[in-house]
């Protein structure tokens, strides 16, 4: 029966109460107009998750805290408010990229506070301390207000500094670029060099400023921090690193504390962990120290650093013969008929006693019988003795990875790829191993891949300028890429002062036709300070000092900085809200993107301030707030290549150059207009809304293009069957132009041999049941088992996730092998350091002196040494001890540092751990500048005294933190902030910041990877009567000799085939080269 | 067309509707739907239900009508138009939801900690918007303001044809079907019915309205 509308009308005219019948769940956000006439306090929160509505973020009242106190609540008369605009920012302490608001006091153009952004839907309105604590980083007493440069007459490192204008800076780096871009010279090009610390941007806008340039100018700080961790992820998937599901899944299975304590993307995933565990998930940590994630985990395996492969080996081993692994997934995704049909590669493999015999067929059974044989030595038995792991807790683990089947996740980044020598193999190689034959691939909860989720439109800009991007770069920099590791992942550039002083290294190549540059005409770094962070950082000083090493040197850094103070000149670029940048993160199945913006400059535009000059708002807004000469990239950039190209004739200035505006720079408004107008979705609403994609993002700071992003390989490309076309990446590609891989469907452009040469391959697809799915960027198309690229590297005995299963294999697998095995501990007091666990509240270099993070951690920086050892050894809490360090590879001494000992239960027996994100020095403590007095990270680091005896370098602090009263200078600038710093002279942490480690580390590239290997051998003993906590000695002539040991004994150089430098699958970051710069120069006539 | 009965009838109706799918049936609801001879002939099955007349209220709430409701709300057929729409098939509680921005793009704000409700694309908390909806739209007949009746109308439309008319009649069909007990099959058809009828209703009135 249909009911008619009177039926309905006479039965609901009965249901009076209706209203009262309903959950009432709505409220109006928008309050009637009589309200708000009367509204004084609009503040009234009742939770905790309270946020203000969107719709009044230009203009919200809230009382001010002190008044508060004073007055006792809101709701009473007398009570000061506030009257804020809230500017949507993003954190830049670290890569998360979690969404901040700043509080903007109107009245007087302060920021009050940061807090999170409810549109963020990675973060969730949510931040660690790390995001609070930008304020105190924004009006830290110790910013620097305005560019400095070296005094004239003045060394380097002699502290002597000069106010400076940015106009200035920008003349001076401009000459520079200018005369490298027209000299027509690869050799000159090459000695331009731009080196990123903190990118904190996606998308790369920076990218394309140092694309426009026309060489091979980028260097970045990836290999001493992830270059391991990406190895791995990139030979099976031809991604670099994964994207959990940690919410959905039921296994977290996380090496280290990453992720769920202090780790890479840590607050969000630490809060998706969190979600997970509270709907029942089980958490395992393998790590040998116990964080704070391990304590609270429901298993913690403290494993021996650098032995994790055997932990996912065993795993392996053990479902493969009980015949649990995943079936459907991997006969469907991985390269096992590759495997099969390579006769060669079985024959070496029987070769090396890896298998007795050949399989019979090519069938997905006869593999996996292959897999059992290969695998079966790696018992639970074997695994224990190599990591010193007990057996129950392997048992333990492998009944919970039963348990939660294809839902498992994990993170592979540092850690274990990040501290050893074959980290990538302990990592992502045998890691996503495990993950593979349990099926946990893409699917709900289990691990998805970071491009399927990050979303970075910040170089998508250049339709607002005259020419959108220049073309792939010719240029190969040797500095950047040495021949010896062709398969690392990034540039080699903790190297650099090595390199720049091993003319030996550079005439051997030379010989051989490359062209390297003996120094460098122009160094600009952004928020990086190698001089501290990176291994042998006397051998940075010694490079930096050198101008004919390091002919200008520019570090564009919020705050002071160890490296700073050895350059020419500093100019203050803004923290997370005086800056301009897109940034995403792979933080979950869904791809969102954030807006990093200087609050000050939008609130003043949106308060009807108009900047004089439009292209340099950000600089002039900082300077009407009071903040300083503090500028922002974005910016910078723009004006810096129009002082490069002011006519146009480099044919530089036209990706500058506004569309709408010709003549004129392009803006930020312009820019960022056209960068996130290319999201389809959000243009769609921003359509709706009648705003522009600019303002969006402006007034809301993050959107979300697309959730429940899963299993993108499996997504078909559209295929037109009267073209023969599928399209990629936006572009139709004829099939002709293409073949196809028979054993597994790999799609790949034709060209150089690709069907003989896997490291030629380019694949854009993979058929499967007739259709042309997306599949993995490998030569394969699919998940690479078997890689054919490491054979063609000559590193056969690594192209299948293998590992060394006795002492006399371990000898021969040497490469991947960590440099701190047990099997190196022969002496009584050896130890393998862990240096390189985060801590929750300090981010290397950039949290230094945000004085509520300094007083969280009060710097204190002791070394964790087992009890059991500590006894054996004498060593009591409190007791300084020292650490010499000593190489694996050349048995080389190099220095030592000293510490303080705490002896605990919570690192494992032989492994000692101290955290390298503390530690931090100063030579001065003020330096006079102009007719101001500032003061240089007085209460985050240490005053030391630094000694030099030829190669011979020591340091020693003399003095800890300060505390001291913060007073008005002059009245150009509200800096030093003395309202906001009132408490400085109430400082009461102690003195000592930590120990410097990174100095007295040698450089450990991996051979393959190119990571730098970060735990170290040391042998420990208590501290002599002169030794004191603090103190480093380092020879940099053996560190060098290290450095060169490991690079010859270890390494097998390029060329691969047809003399390529690199697999032409493994992608260079940042802009394309051309297919020639990848091939060394007497290849040029090889291949098809 | 358009009287302050009617559309008080419309407000009742949405929020009768909205309390019958956030949760179990009480005592009162339904005692009142057995009371109201009018009420009641929206319940063409359940009045020809020998054990709604036989049984103890409360027993029959405990023993049937919950285990009903709970088969087809929270077991089988997941009441929100997240589920019903991604092919995923997931809830999304997020800010993204495209729900949500309906209601914030219209300036309502949602608590959803009264309700069992995971997220704010729940049928019953759709319902209740409807009738949030046409609340403001008795108060612009009071004040005899067309322009933000003529506004309002126009919301209440987009709001059934892009969101609740459009996933909820066909879901409602689903639970219709998986409805053990006459009285959820009615609760089920007369929601059903009442939105495609809403949805014809609202458009008329538009189109009769002058611009």
């Amino acid at each position: 029966m249909r009911l008619s509308r009177r039926t309905f009308l006479k039965g609901s005219a009965a249901t009076i109460g209706g209203i009262a019948l309903a959950k009432g769940v709505f409220s109006k956000t928008q309050p009637s107009a009589v309200a708000q006439t009367n509204e004084e306090i609009t503040f009234t929160p009742e939770r905790l998750d309270y946020y203000p509505p969107f719709d009044k973020w230009n203009n919200w009242r809230e009382p001010d805290g002190d008044y508060w106190k004073l007055k006792g609540g809101a709701l009473r008369d007398g009570v000061k408010m506030i009257n804020y605009m809230l500017v949507p920012t993003v954190c830049n302490n670290c890569e998360a990229a979690c969404g901040l608001t700043a509080w903007v006091d109107k009245d007087n153009l302060v920021v009050k506070k940061y807090m999170g952004n409810p549109f963020h839907s990675g973060s969730r309105g949510r931040n660690c301390a790390k995001g609070y604590a930008t304020q105190s980083q924004m009006y830290d007493p110790d910013r620097i207000p305005f560019p400095l440069k070296r005094a004239p007459g003045s060394k380097r490192g002699e502290g002597k500094w000069v106010r400076t204008t940015w106009d200035e800076a920008l003349k001076d780096i401009a000459k520079k670029l200018r005369e490298a871009i027209s000299s027509g010279s690869e050799l000159e090009r090459k000695m331009i060099m731009y080196h990123v610390g903190r990118p904190n941007e996606s998308g790369g806008f920076t990218a394309r400023v140092v694309w426009t340039w026309g060489g091979d100018h980028h260097n970045s700080h990836t290999n001493i921090c992830s270059s391991g961790g990406r190895l791995g992820g990139i030979a099976w998937s031809g991604d670099d690193r994964p994207s959990p599901d940690f919410a959905s899944s039921r296994l977290i299975f996380l090496s280290a504390s990453h992720a769920a304590d202090a780790g890479h993307y840590y607050q969000q995933h630490a809060g998706y962990i969190a979600d997970a565990r509270a709907k029942g998930a089980k958490l395992v940590i393998m790590d040998p120290r116990l964080s704070n994630s391990a304590g609270l985990a429901d298993l913690w395996i403290p494993v021996w650093p650098g032995t994790e492969a055997a932990v996912y080996l065993s795993m392996i081993s053990r479902l493969l013969q009980e015949d649990k692994y995943n079936r459907k997934f991997m006969e469907r995704w991985v390269n096992w008929k590759t495997f099969l049909r390579d006769k060669d590669y079985l024959n070496y493999l029987k070769d090396n006693g890896f298998i007795s015999k050949f399989p019979e067929g090519e069938t997905f059974d006869d593999f996996i019988a292959v897999l059992k044989e290969i695998y079966a030595p790696y018992t639970f038995e074997w695994a224990s003795k190599e990591t010193k792991v007990p057996i129950y807790k392997l048992e333990r683990l492998y009944e919970m990875i039963l348990w939660a089947e294809d839902r498992i996740t994990s993170y592979f980044w540092r850690a274990q790829a990040a501290g050893n020598r074959g980290g990538w193999l302990n990592a992502g190689r045998t890691g996503y191993f495990l993950l593979i034959v349990t099926g946990a691939i893409g699917g709900i909860g289990g691990n998805g891949w970071h491009k399927w989720h990050v979303l970075g439109v910040g170089a998508k800009g250049g339709k607002a300028t005259l020419k959108e991007k220049p073309g792939p770069v010719d240029d190969w920099n040797e500095l950047l890429w040495p021949p010896e590791w062709p398969l690392s992942t990034y540039e080699l550039s903790f190297l650099l002062p090595h390199l720049l002083s091993d003319d030996e290294w550079r005439q051997k190549w030379e010989k051989r036709g490359l062209k390297i540059p003996g120094k460098l005409k122009l160094w600009i770094s952004k928020i990086y300070n190698p001089v501290w962070i990176n291994p042998d950082g006397f051998r940075w000083i010694e490079v930096l000092r050198n101008e004919n090493k390091m002919e200008l040197t520019v570090n564009l850094s919020p705050t002071w900085s160890e490296t700073n103070w050895f350059c020419d000149y500093i100019l203050p670029v803004g923290l997370a809200g005086e800056r301009h940048d897109n940034q995403s993160a792979e933080t979950k199945p869904e791809r969102w993107t954030a807006f990093r913006q200087p609050v000050l400059r939008v609130a003043l535009q949106k308060m009807g301030w108009k900047p004089k000059v439009p292209w340099r708002a950000t600089l002039e807004a900082h300077k009407k707030a009071g903040l300083g000469e503090v500028w922002e990239e974005n910016e910078f950039w723009i004006n810096l290549m129009w002082e490069v190209d002011p006519d146009g004739s480099l044919g530089v200035r036209q990706y500058y150059e506004s569309k709408k505006n010709p003549g004129k720079p392009v803006t930020i408004e312009e820019w960022y207009d056209a960068a996130f107008g290319t999201l389809p979705n959000l243009s769609k609403v921003c359509q709706k809304l009648g705003v522009t994609p600019y303002e969006y993002m402006r007034d809301r700071g993050a959107w979300t293009e697309e959730t429940d992003v899963y299993n993108v390989h499996e997504r078909e490309l559209p295929y037109d069957p009267t073209k023969n076309a599928i399209k990629y990446k936006g572009k139709w590609i004829p099939l002709s132009e293409c073949e196809i891989d028979e054993d597994t469907g790999a799609v790949y452009l034709k060209h150089h041999g690709a069907r003989e040469w896997h490291s030629e391959r380019h694949t854009i697809a993979v058929k499967k049941d007739g259709r042309y799915l997306q599949g993995f960027h490998t030569p394969t198309g699919v998940l690479e088992f078997y890689s054919k690229t490491f054979v063609e590297w000559k590193w056969p005995e690594y192209a299948i996730p293998v590992y060394p299963r006795d002492k006399e294999e371990r000898k021969k697998m040497v490469h991947i092998v960590t440099h701190v095995h047990h099997d190196y501990m022969t002496e009584e007091n050896a130890f393998a350091l862990n240096p390189i666990f985060r801590l929750p509240y300090n981010i290397h270099t950039r949290s230094v002196n945000a004085k509520w993070l300094m007083e969280i951690s009060q710097n204190h920086n002791p070394i964790w040494i087992y009890e059991g050892d500590a006894k054996r050894l004498g060593i009591k809490r409190g007791d300084a001890i020292k650490l010499r360090v000593v190489d694996t590879v050349s048995g080389i001494e190099v220095g030592y540092f000293v510490g303080m000992a705490i002896p605990t239960q919570a690192t494992r027996p032989g492994v000692v751990a101290c955290s390298h994100h503390s530690g931090r020095w100063r030579l001065k403590t003020t330096v006079k500048v102009d007719k101001y007095e500032l003061g240089i990270l007085r209460y985050g680091s240490a005053l030391a005294d630094m000694k030099e005896e030829g190669s011979v370098k020591k340091i020693r602090w003399i003095k800890g933190v300060e505390r001291f009263k913060v007073e008005k200078q002059g009245d150009e600038f509200k800096w030093p902030y003395p309202e906001f710093n009132k408490d400085m002279e109430f400082v009461w942490w102690r003195g000592d910041t930590g120990v410097w480690q990174n100095s007295v580390f040698p450089a450990n590239p991996d051979p393959l990877s190119g990571m730098h290997c970060w735990h170290k051998k040391v042998l420990i003993e208590k501290a002599g009567p002169e030794d004191k906590i603090g103190d480093v000695v380092v020879d940099i002539e053996k560190t060098f000799k290290v450095y060169q040991a490991w690079r010859d004994v270890l390494t097998r150089p390029a060329p691969g085939p047809n003399y390529l430098r690199r697999p032409k699958w493994f992608k260079r970051p940042w802009y394309p080269h051309t297919d020639k710069s990848y091939r060394m120069p007497t290849g040029e006539s090889h291949g098809e | 067309m358009g009287t302050v009965e009617e559309t008080q009838a419309r407000v009742n109706m949405y929020g009768l509707l909205s309390r019958l799918l956030i949760e179990e049936v009480d005592f009162y609801t339904l005692e009142k739907i057995k009371e109201n001879k009018d009420l009641l002939d929206l319940f063409p099955k359940t009045k020809e239900w020998d054990l709604f007349w036989e049984k103890d209220t409360q027993k029959l709430i405990e023993e049937d009508l919950n285990v009903d409701f709970t088969t087809i709300f929270i077991l089988n057929a997941y009441p929100y138009e997240s589920v019903f729409v991604n092919d995923e098939g997931y809830i999304n509680p997020t800010i993204t939801n495209p729900t949500l921005m309906f209601y914030k793009d219209h300036g309502y704000s949602i608590d959803l900690n009264e309700t069992r409700a995971l997220s704010p694309d729940h049928i019953a908390v759709e319902l209740e918007f409807m009738m949030n909806l046409i609340q403001e739209e008795l108060n612009a007949i009071a004040k005899e303001d067309e322009e933000e009746l003529k506004r309002i109308r126009n919301i209440q439309k987009d709001f059934l044809k892009e969101h609740l008319a459009n996933w909820g009649t066909i879901y409602l069909l689903s639970a219709r079907e998986l409805a053990q007990t006459p009285f959820y099959q009615d609760v089920s058809t007369l929601a059903m019915e009442f939105l495609l009828n809403d949805y014809e209703y609202i458009n008329e009135l538009l189109g009769t309205q002058k611009n």
